[in-house]
């Protein structure tokens, strides 16, 4: 008999990560739209999808590390583990990061959510306090807790669900909806301030991956070839490449002086839809990596 | 082949009339140490039953496949007479092919069922020097594999993809005498009736979607569950009461694959392509350490990642294809474990013989989750030798101890669990003597 949990936790894993990072993305395509508030509707509707998958998906998720916990007996076993599983150290942090779940679907559901800046900078600060106990959820917590390393992996997840939901949002939802509704002057204006943030937060993933993958391959390179862990870094690097490639084009593309056309604004949203496809991957990549044992091992 | 063929005819058989029809004949020529010649006709047929739409299709074939080694010789040849094995010249294996099946339209979906049935003479097989790991191919005297395969087609799905499914089951039968290749030379007893084949494919099913997506884009995944190679000489016994094979697993344990695949165009003349082949999904990999170690061939991880670029790039598209296949090199077979914290530290050490221990200790690579850890000791047959139960050390959230009364002399097993803070399962067992 085949057990599929293994091939759940990831998806269940990959969900968690692309619904909050997208969570975070739709936040901050609200702030960088400024004053333009024509995408508010699509926004609202991704915030509540979001929400409502994270509300379904971490139950599922406590499931599967209880299922997990007890060694992948049954369903009905790892119900029964589940008040034992809610006294350990990754139980108490999916239970913490799902007391933001509601908050944010409540929020979601506000009117106002999204009218004004200061309110849009709750949905963000519940964001973080998500991020935050998703942090002390997996391989950073291999050291205790409020280690340096959960600390760096933190900044690692608030880096990624900054990059990669910004382009993931901006590319599948807020510019197709500018390109065909909004000035130009809105959306180059739009462009620049996602390019700006993306910079700094990519800057920040960068380093602190860097640092996470010096831990996980325990201070050595040899384990990248040599170990599955280190090839699903290799997979996930070389698609956080691709992205970046896509990203560098965006950027040239928007600091160019001459005069901005629809066809430049075709290409753009093209560039961006790109990258945030190959964002997708990298979040099903980072999904696996939290499922594989480090090659510190 | 013939499969390929037929269903080719299916596909076309609406347009080409109520009844086409395939035939040829197919002649080979082998010289070596033995020489052999063959004629081996083909035939094949497509019916569609009209206004039911429903499409038979048949296939007769015969094929001959030619030895695929001449000889052994020097220090093999001396090792396999060591091993009370030589070698006699292989002649090619002659096969004989039957094919039926039936395409059931529904609407815009269909359902194909096909029967296979091929009756070997000759049919080449492979045997082990004695109880080494190298292979000779054998002639063994007859063999009749048998197969179904039934899958449904999907149409296109919101004019963007297909799903596909595709169950099949196959035996192999094999009967009589070696009769080429590696031959056992005096005293022996190599003859059998009708035995299945030890490595034989049993279920398989597959299952995956093929999607065009926007922006010149296209995306598959697919995801194989296979019964495995089973080992049908496994607790087989000959007339003194040995074993009659030195290995008794599996050749291949039920195991399922995934793979996912994304190609995208850029332009005219860049073209990239990302493979993500077998991504292990492996039943048994947290459940035992032990297993998953031995069994690791099974629970690879290849992945490979191709570039192609245009075709006026052909400089490039050389230099990528040789960084990528470094590259898929690299990422081929690799043993997966969900699972993280792992023992460092074990008292007694395994395999270790020495005085009654006081107590059992595992330190683990990091901290692990006292609920869901624990030590177990039983006998070598698996009884329980120890009633207490395991506690973790105050003040040492990485160790684990058993308090073990005093153990009689013998041979015992201690059976681990350790769940790691991350919620990451394993577990093992080790052997420890006490004189």
């Amino acid at each position: 008999m085949l057990t599929l949990f293994p091939t759940m936790r990831i998806y269940a894993d990959a969900l968690c990560d692309i619904a909050y990072t997208a969570l975070a993305g739709a936040l901050l395509n609200r702030l960088w739209l400024g004053r333009v508030s024509i995408c508010d509707r699509p926004l609202r509707i991704s915030l509540i999808a979001c929400s409502a998958i994270l509300l379904v998906d971490l139950p599922l998720q406590f499931l599967l590390l209880s299922a997990s916990m007890i060694g992948d007996t049954s369903w009905r076993d790892a119900w029964g583990a589940v008040l034992d599983v809610g006294a350990t150290h990754s139980g108490r942090a999916v239970i913490m990061g799902f007391c933001f779940v509601p908050c944010l679907l409540l929020f979601s559901f506000l009117p106002t959510s999204l009218k004004r800046t200061k309110s849009v900078l709750i949905g963000i600060a519940l964001e973080v306090g998500f991020i935050a106990c998703r942090a002390l959820h997996g391989h950073a917590a291999s050291n205790g807790d409020f280690t340096f390393r959960e600390g760096i992996q933190f900044l690692h997840l608030s880096a990624i669900a900054t990059w990669g939901g910004g382009i993931l949002v901006a590319g599948l939802i807020t510019m197709p909806y500018l390109a065909s509704i909004a000035e130009l002057g809105d959306i180059v204006q739009f462009g620049k301030r996602l390019s700006e943030t993306v910079t700094i937060a990519l800057a920040v993933v960068i380093l602190s991956g860097i640092y996470n993958s010096w831990e996980g391959l325990g201070g050595s390179l040899s384990p990248l070839p040599n170990s599955a862990w280190g090839r699903m870094l290799l997979l996930k690097l070389s698609f956080v490449l691709l992205a970046l490639g896509h990203g560098v084009r965006v950027r040239f593309l928007l600091r160019t002086q001459d005069p901005w056309t629809q066809s430049r604004t075709s290409i753009m949203r093209k560039w961006v839809r790109a990258e945030a496809l190959f964002i997708l991957l990298v979040l099903v990549c980072s999904a696996w990596l939290a499922n594989l044992p480090p090659a510190d091992m | 082949m013939s499969e390929a063929l037929t269903k080719s005819e299916t596909a076309k058989a609406r347009k080409k009339g109520w009844l086409p029809l395939l035939a040829g004949v197919r002649l080979s020529s082998f010289h070596g140490d033995v020489s052999e010649d063959a004629a081996d006709p083909l035939f094949g047929a497509t019916v569609t039953v009209p206004r039911l739409g429903w499409v038979l299709r048949g296939f007769y074939g015969r094929y001959y496949q030619a030895p695929p080694w001449a000889s052994i010789t020097g220090p093999l040849l001396s090792y396999a007479n060591a091993n009370n094995t030589g070698f006699t010249p292989l002649r090619g294996e002659r096969d004989e092919e039957h094919e039926f099946g039936i395409q059931i339209p529904y609407r815009v979906w269909a359902l194909e069922v096909d029967n296979f049935k091929t009756r070997i003479n000759n049919f080449l097989d492979h045997s082990y020097i004695g109880e080494s790991n190298v292979y000779i191919p054998i002639t063994v005297d007859g063999a009749l594999v048998r197969a179904w395969e039934a899958s449904p087609r999907s149409p296109m799905v919101w004019r963007r993809g297909k799903f596909n499914l595709t169950h099949s089951n196959e035996t192999a039968e094999q009967q009589s005498a070696i009769t080429g290749g590696l031959i056992c030379v005096q005293d022996c007893d190599d003859s059998f009736d009708c035995s299945p084949v030890d490595h034989d494919w049993r279920g398989t099913l597959n299952t995956g979607f093929t999607a065009n997506l926007p922006m010149r884009t296209w995306f598959s995944s697919n995801v194989y569950n296979g019964s495995g190679f089973s080992n049908r000489t496994a607790g087989i016994t000959d007339s003194n009461g040995a074993l009659i094979s030195p290995y008794q697993g599996d050749y291949l344990p039920a195991h399922t694959t995934f793979d996912v695949s994304a190609r995208k165009r850029f332009g005219e003349s860049l073209r990239l392509a990302v493979d993500v082949r077998s991504l292990a999904i492996d039943s048994t990999s947290e459940r035992d350490a032990e297993t998953s170690i031995k069994s690791s061939c099974k629970n690879n991880f290849m992945r490979s990642i191709h570039c192609n670029l245009g075709e006026n790039m052909d400089q490039l598209k050389a230099t990528f294809r040789s960084v990528v296949f470094i590259f898929s090199l690299m990422l081929t077979v690799v043993p997966s474990a969900f699972a993280h914290a792992h023992p460092k530290t074990m008292v007694p050490a395994p395999d270790s013989t020495g005085p009654a221990p006081s107590k059992i200790s595992i330190t683990f690579s990091e901290a692990v989750e006292p609920k869901f850890s624990s030590i177990k000791l039983t006998n070598i047959e698996g009884k329980p030798a120890d009633p207490e139960t395991s506690a973790p050390v105050p003040g040492d959230p990485a160790t684990i101890t058993l308090a073990a009364p005093s153990l009689p002399a013998g041979t015992y097993v201690v059976h681990w669990v350790d769940v790691s803070v991350d919620g990451h399962r394993l577990q093992g067992s080790y052997q420890f003597t006490v004189r």
